[in-house]
């Protein structure tokens, strides 16, 4: 339990200080693997929550229609997603980070977004709209934090300059639609596929039974 | 609160006895997402009134206007004359001939607009011969107005064809004419050239102020100054207020408009324009008050607004036949008609004006003239919005209530109710009616009230929680000093 506690406590530490955070990840063997999907399903239930709890002001009226298994797929997809590619594109561009790397780092970059996001959902409750610029600023701050983790990320996890880094991100970003192309193609082929031989079947069963 | 919960329970006990609204196949309202949804019908048709003088029906009626005393003067266009009509819209005369001060005779051509003064005269817009004609009702003309000499902004040979006016209290005559693209004409009492009112100044951004300040003189003579508005109606109201209508705005400008829900009025058919010509017509409501939000093909063609009381007024939209009530701060009401092939339906509606609450609408290809009553309901919506208007809340919270009861669609209706909560201090009820409206801001409102209530009665909780803590610690860190200075850890001083 305590070495799992610490684990967690690691991704505090790392938001603060970056460069040495993703080095020791890679190289000193700080940080787990469990750690990185506990900080993954938190991000998951918080976002869920705040479809559902955001105060009514900031939530643009959709408090009615949230589909918490949709979100969670989309979460887990774009996560995943993110981390393929990234792996994909380190064997093109000399990378030296393993899968592994790349999935703690990426989690443990998660931290601040979770922070923010589970702070906005009482304080949403409780401002008026023309405290907007309070609540932007908080989410905005959040998510720039995450990018900025994500982005040394890249750079510290497979030894990159910062011009290489950039591009990288770039890299991934168009890999990642890539991948959600072929899935789609795939889930489509599949949906025929099954189409045909469920239409072949019924017709099968009505015409001679 | 007392006297809101009785109200209550009168109403309750009321609306058990009404009888149930059936809707109207042709009312409906818009909700804040830009659906039409049925409605209630606020008006009924009454009665259809075609129109006869002398043996001959009207043709093409342009123009209704209905004088203080319930006189009503239609420009039956086609056959060039001028029909009066009492209080009970039978026709009891007509100008058809006029007679000029010399004793010579003189006729009217396609007149399009009509309009009379407190002292009986009639001021027609004389639009085949290019002229303006005031004379009494027995056809005496008192003055002819030609096109001034002084006009400013059009060709020399440009015709003068002027289709709608009207007067205001100090006597100048306010002109809309065809293909006149600078607004609205003023001419004085005399018919002199005063000047152009309700064209926007062009508003300049960054590119053009560069060009222009590298433009010679005659380059900036010949730029556009103002924004070409070509007026269609106009009515001025009790107040000196001129509210125009603008029957040529771009298709592709208005959809845009509809769909970013602009209220700015940058793109608006309907203007209300004070002395020094600005449009100070309040666009407070969900969407701007331009028609229809949802059409097929063409978007609506507003061709005539009447003014009513309590800052109530009345588009008519032309292309779909549809007439819309707006209150004063822009909210739509309710919205009827249609054209079509039925009984009482329109064809080509052409103008229309309030007789009190009472929608008088002439079409001017079945040349009747529709006579439009409100019903239970539209009374209900009427009287809500002349409580709130007055500022009188316990009756506008009572009346909005049973609109509220009776059209469930009616989101304004939970905004009045809302708001007559937020007024007498009730916060919660007040945020969810206005939730249940979308209506982001008055909830804002509600919700920082209630808000600073709730303080009044936490922040000293939290105040005296917040220094109990803190002397708390404070004594801690002093009694674990002085164990410390005890057992000899720590020496005498700091």
């Amino acid at each position: 339990m305590k070495p799992l506690l610490r684990e967690i406590r690691y991704s505090f530490y790392l938001a603060v200080h970056p460069f040495k955070g993703f080095w020791d990840i890679k190289h000193e063997g700080a940080g787990s693997v469990r750690a990185a999907s506990i900080l993954l399903a938190l991000y998951t239930l918080v976002s869920v929550l705040s479809a559902y709890f955001t105060g009514y002001l900031f939530s643009a009226g959709t408090a009615g229609e949230v589909q918490p298994v949709r979100q969670m797929f989309t979460i887990l997809a774009l996560f995943f997603g993110y981390c393929i590619s990234n792996w994909a594109f380190t064997c093109l561009f000399d990378g030296e980070g393993t899968f592994a790397d790349i999935y703690r780092a990426t989690g443990y970059a998660l931290l601040p977004l979770i922070l923010t996001t589970a702070l906005l959902i009482p304080l949403s409750n409780f401002f008026v709209l023309e405290e907007q610029a309070f609540y932007t600023t908080i989410s905005t701050l959040g998510t720039v934090w995450t990018a900025f983790l994500l982005l040394i990320s890249v750079l510290v996890t497979h030894n990159y300059s910062l011009g290489k880094g950039l591009g990288m991100i770039l890299c991934i970003g168009f890999g990642m639609c890539v991948i959600a192309y072929i899935a789609l193609l795939f889930f489509n082929l599949l949906q025929q596929m099954i189409g045909f031989v469920v239409i072949a079947a019924t017709e099968f069963t009505t015409r001679y039974l | 609160m007392h006297r809101l919960q009785k109200l209550t329970a009168l109403l309750c006990v009321a609306a058990v006895l009404l009888p149930s609204l059936p809707a109207s196949a042709d009312s409906y309202i818009y909700v804040r997402k830009g659906q039409a949804v049925p409605a209630p019908a606020a008006y009924s048709l009454s009665q259809e009134v075609t129109l006869t003088a002398d043996g001959a029906a009207a043709q093409t009626p342009q123009d209704v206007y209905r004088a203080g005393d319930g006189t009503l003067y239609i420009a039956d266009t086609g056959n060039h004359r001028i029909l009066i009509c009492g209080a009970d819209y039978r026709v009891q005369g007509a100008i058809t001939r006029l007679t000029r001060p010399d004793g010579s005779a003189d006729a009217l051509n396609a007149p399009e607009g009509v309009y009379a003064d407190e002292a009986g005269t009639i001021y027609i817009a004389d639009t085949g011969n290019h002229r303006i004609v005031c004379c009494g009702t027995d056809g005496s003309v008192q003055r002819i107005i030609e096109k001034p000499a002084n006009l400013t902004g059009v060709s020399e040979d440009s015709a003068f064809n002027p289709t709608k006016l009207s007067v205001d209290s100090s006597g100048r005559l306010y002109v809309v004419a065809r293909n006149y693209n600078l607004g609205i004409l003023q001419l004085d009492a005399a018919g002199g050239f005063v000047g152009y009112i309700g064209a926007p100044r062009v508003q300049y951004n960054l590119v053009q102020m560069l060009w222009r300040k590298l433009s010679t003189e005659e380059q900036l003579a010949k730029m556009e100054q103002y924004v070409p508005t070509e007026y269609n109606n106009l009515a001025i109201d009790s107040e000196g207020f001129v509210y125009g209508t603008i029957g040529t705005l771009d298709a592709e400008k208005l959809k845009a408009a509809i769909q970013s829900g602009d209220t700015s009025g940058s793109v608006s058919p309907i203007k209300k324009l004070n002395t020094t010509g600005s449009d100070v017509l309040k666009r407070n409501g969900f969407a701007a008050p331009l028609g229809d939000l949802e059409y097929e093909d063409n978007p609506s063609k507003i061709v005539d607004v009447a003014y009513g009381e309590s800052g109530v007024y009345a588009l008519l939209d032309a292309e779909h036949g549809h007439i819309f009530l707006y209150d004063d701060n822009g909210n739509l009401l309710c919205a009827f008609g249609g054209n079509g092939t039925g009984a009482g339906a329109f064809h080509q509606v052409s103008s229309l004006v309030f007789a009190d609450r009472t929608l008088l609408i002439t079409d001017a290809l079945t040349a009747k003239l529709y006579v439009y009553e409100p019903t239970e309901y539209g009374t209900l919506v009427l009287d809500a919005v002349a409580a709130q208007y007055t500022g009188d809340f316990d009756d506008a919270y009572a009346l909005w209530s049973e609109v509220a009861r009776c059209n469930r669609n009616f989101e304004f209706a939970f905004v009045g109710v809302g708001q007559a909560y937020s007024n007498d201090g009730q916060y919660e009820q007040a945020m969810e009616c206005f939730a249940y409206a979308d209506d982001t801001t008055n909830y804002s409102k509600a919700k920082a009230l209630a808000r600073k209530e709730t303080m009044k009665t936490v922040f000293p909780v939290i105040f005296v929680a917040l220094l109990v803590i803190a002397a708390g610690a404070f004594l801690f860190g002093l009694i674990n000093r002085m164990r410390r200075y005890v057992r000899g850890e720590i020496g005498p001083g700091r």
